[in-house]
């Protein structure tokens, strides 16, 4: 018998034609179920344009085996876009972005993800939710984020930073402007990769004990997109100023200048808690050690400040890692890439086996099955399904308000 | 075995990714009845207004004050009936929570017929002027006369009033008076839309700690109140609208006794009580007011 396996020494995990087709294909058909299936006001036009864009993007991922490259352009397309649904939602709405007493009264303060985590302990304690939110209901509500939650936590894990956060797009977007020299190394600090969990904890204890949404109310950056508190005294006055400044450094100027996703990898209350059920997944990001040259290129490649040289060593990646694929688009030893969890690098390397006693069509079949079989593959179809899904709710429609704007001069379209 | 844990692994995986679509398609709003029902979570009282403590019904189509009364023929009225028709009166529990920084309240919610605003209020209610008495039990002082003297009313001896609450929309917020007639704080009112019994529905959020007598209130203690609904006038005695025996645009029709008559179009009249016989009930020979009695309310039911 025959077999022989010959791995490349820089295998590009790239699919061959045939089978990133059939994948996109197979991908775009459940896509196309939620973009033209579904009861919209959006012309049929630009739903089908828009899964025609995550046709290609995806397609492009499979063909080139480059992860990151094409995530990050639905990623910053999907935070940007949604920015400009939401607030043309709050003016069709409200008539302004400001987030009005009568707007609390009647529950109607839209509820994100991060709005959950403030409710954990009084939810614990007494069953409330401490934001005047809707209960239930598709979009904004209590139930629908928690839902994103619960879906995500056992299906991409904090893989929801960076294929599925609306607001995430919008640090990455900027690191990725002014070049790619790094103006300030931040990977030198070591410590700063606890920070987030003392976000998170300070996060949780201020909302129960003040029992309000103290981090909504001032700490949260993304209100700048979103919607804020009318200035009518030095106390919102303040409010704004300190949105406007942590929106202005750690959403815009600390990406460009750190080429990191400081916001998100740094004060996302969220993301650390995400990390903790970062293993609640059947996928995970690896590293094989065999491969692994210890260049450190993904240490510095890391948006979210998840590789350290212990991680190299161990072959594994920190809990905060948001499975975005930068590191693995980066490593020039193609070392690192996603895998199930319990299946080993070895079987990623079955494709190249060889067995000259088997007939050739036997081989050809099988080796589609390899490349199909692929923790990749679940992993990049499981995340960019679910974010386009989420992304329904935001691409199409600003899509048509852009058109809108073009032609009548608003992007309202009542 | 090797093989069969690999199968295992990669068939989870691919459940995993249907996982996605199957999720959003068929349980996504499913959840919300999990987490709100199931699960008994809630939205905080404090941001709700409060848990519903007691709802009385008011008959519908009822707003003709004395069963004769016809709304001023001004084009904005129509269709001239609904604006000052109470539908239900619902008093929420008192919301007790200063120390953990929002102020001690009580919220009172007003289910009318219509809530309209052809006339650009800056509250954004155009019609309604509404009286609230609340009588404490056991409390001292008091008084029988409607302070503001428009609507034309008494109240029961056995039930003098200890806070009087105007609101209407022709300001941001209302107002609460104690029975010595002091202006003792706002109220907040706030249109409360897509509701169960109607589209909309009013909520007046008496802030207590303004008013010892409330703030102090335990469960078991019982309250009166008197719910009483006019037309809002911007020139007339206290901002009641007059009812003469002919409708105008700028008057309602239909009153017997113009000038001693309530000008009040709805009114909650206690169980067992009829709305056109109480405020039918003034003395024309003695020219005497008529006589209103209160719903009861009891703390903590």
């Amino acid at each position: 018998m025959k077999v022989s396996t010959i791995i490349p020494n820089n295998p590009v995990f790239s699919k061959s034609l045939f089978t990133s087709l059939l994948l996109t294909f197979v991908f775009t058909v459940f896509v196309s179920i939620f973009y033209l299936g579904m009861p919209s006001k959006v012309t049929i036009i630009i739903r089908a344009a828009v899964v025609l864009f995550y046709a290609v993007l995806y397609f492009l991922m499979m063909k080139t085996g480059k992860v990151s490259r094409y995530r990050s352009i639905f990623f910053v397309t999907f935070a940007v876009l949604f920015v400009i649904t939401f607030i043309a939602n709050l003016f069709e709405i409200r008539g302004s972005m400001y987030l009005t007493r009568a707007t609390s009264a009647n529950l109607e303060v839209p509820f994100c993800h991060r709005s959950l985590l403030q409710s954990l302990l009084p939810l614990v304690f007494n069953q409330e939710i401490i934001h005047p939110a809707r209960m239930a209901g598709m979009g904004a509500s209590v139930a629908g984020m928690a839902a994103l939650w619960f879906l995500s936590t056992f299906t991409v894990g904090k893989g929801f930073c960076s294929w599925i956060c609306m607001f995430g797009g919008l640090d990455e977007g900027f690191s990725k402007l002014g070049g790619k020299k790094k103006r300030w190394n931040l990977d030198k600090f070591k410590n700063l990769r606890y920070l987030p969990f003392a976000v998170l904890i300070f996060t949780v204890l201020a909302a129960f004990f003040a029992y309000d949404a103290i981090y909504c109310k001032w700490f949260c950056a993304f209100k700048t997109t979103t919607e804020f508190v009318q200035i009518v005294d030095m106390k919102t006055f303040f409010a704004a100023v300190l949105f406007i400044s942590i929106f202005a450094t750690t959403v815009v100027a600390f990406p460009i200048l750190t080429k990191k996703r400081t916001q998100c990898g740094l004060i996302c209350p969220y993301g650390a808690f995400q990390s903790f059920f970062n293993k609640t997944t059947l996928f995970r990001v690896a590293i094989d050690k065999e491969r692994c040259v210890n260049c450190k290129k993904c240490i510095g490649e890391c948006p979210s400040f998840a590789i350290t040289e212990e991680h190299i060593k161990k072959g594994e990646v920190g809990i905060a890692c948001n499975r975005c694929g930068k590191c693995i688009d980066a490593c020039p030893q193609n070392a690192i890439d996603y895998k199930i969890v319990g299946v080993p690098f070895t079987q990623r390397d079955r494709r190249f086996t060889q067995d000259a006693n088997k007939p050739k069509w036997k081989l050809y079949l099988r080796g589609k099955l390899n490349e199909i079989l692929d923790a990749r593959v679940f992993l990049i179809s499981t995340a960019f399904l679910f974010g386009t899904v989420v992304a329904s709710f935001y691409i199409p429609s600003s899509i048509q308000r852009i058109l809108n704007f073009i032609n009548h001069g608003t992007f309202l379209l009542q | 075995m090797r093989k069969i844990r690999y199968s295992i692994l990669f068939i989870l995986a691919i459940l995993v990714f249907l996982s996605v679509p199957v999720f959003f398609m068929g349980f996504y709003n499913s959840f919300g009845k999990i987490i709100a029902g199931t699960l008994g979570i809630k939205i905080n009282p404090v941001l709700s207004g409060g848990e519903v403590m007691a709802v009385f019904k008011d008959e519908a189509h009822d707003d003709k004050g004395t069963g004769s009364f016809t709304y001023p023929q001004a084009e904005a009225y129509r269709p001239y009936k609904g604006h000052l028709d109470l539908i239900q009166y619902i008093v929420k529990k008192p919301v007790h929570n200063g120390t953990r920084g929002y102020k001690d309240f009580w919220a009172v919610e007003l289910v009318l017929g219509s809530i309209e605003n052809p006339l650009n209020a800056p509250a954004g209610f155009s019609f309604p002027v509404i009286n609230l008495y609340i009588s404490v039990n056991g409390a001292k002082g008091g008084r029988l006369d409607a302070f503001l003297p428009g609507a034309n009313v008494a109240f029961d001896p056995g039930h003098p009033w200890h806070y009087f609450i105007r609101v209407h929309g022709w300001v941001p917020d209302g107002k609460l008076y104690n029975h010595k007639g002091e202006e003792i704080g706002r109220v907040l009112v706030d249109i409360i839309k897509k509701t169960k019994d109607s589209d909309k529905k009013l909520r007046i959020t008496i802030p207590i700690e303004k008013a010892p007598e409330l703030m102090l209130l335990k469960e078991k203690d019982a309250t009166y109140h008197y719910v009483i609904i006019g037309s809002y006038d911007p020139v007339e005695s206290e901002n009641f609208r007059a009812i003469s025996q002919a409708a105008s645009s700028a008057a309602g029709g239909g009153n017997p006794a113009p000038g001693l008559a309530p000008r009040i179009y709805d009114y909650l009249a206690p169980e067992g009580e009829s709305q056109y016989a109480m405020l039918s009930g003034y003395d024309a020979a003695n020219r005497k007011y008529a006589v209103l009695k209160p719903v009861k309310v009891v703390i903590g039911k």
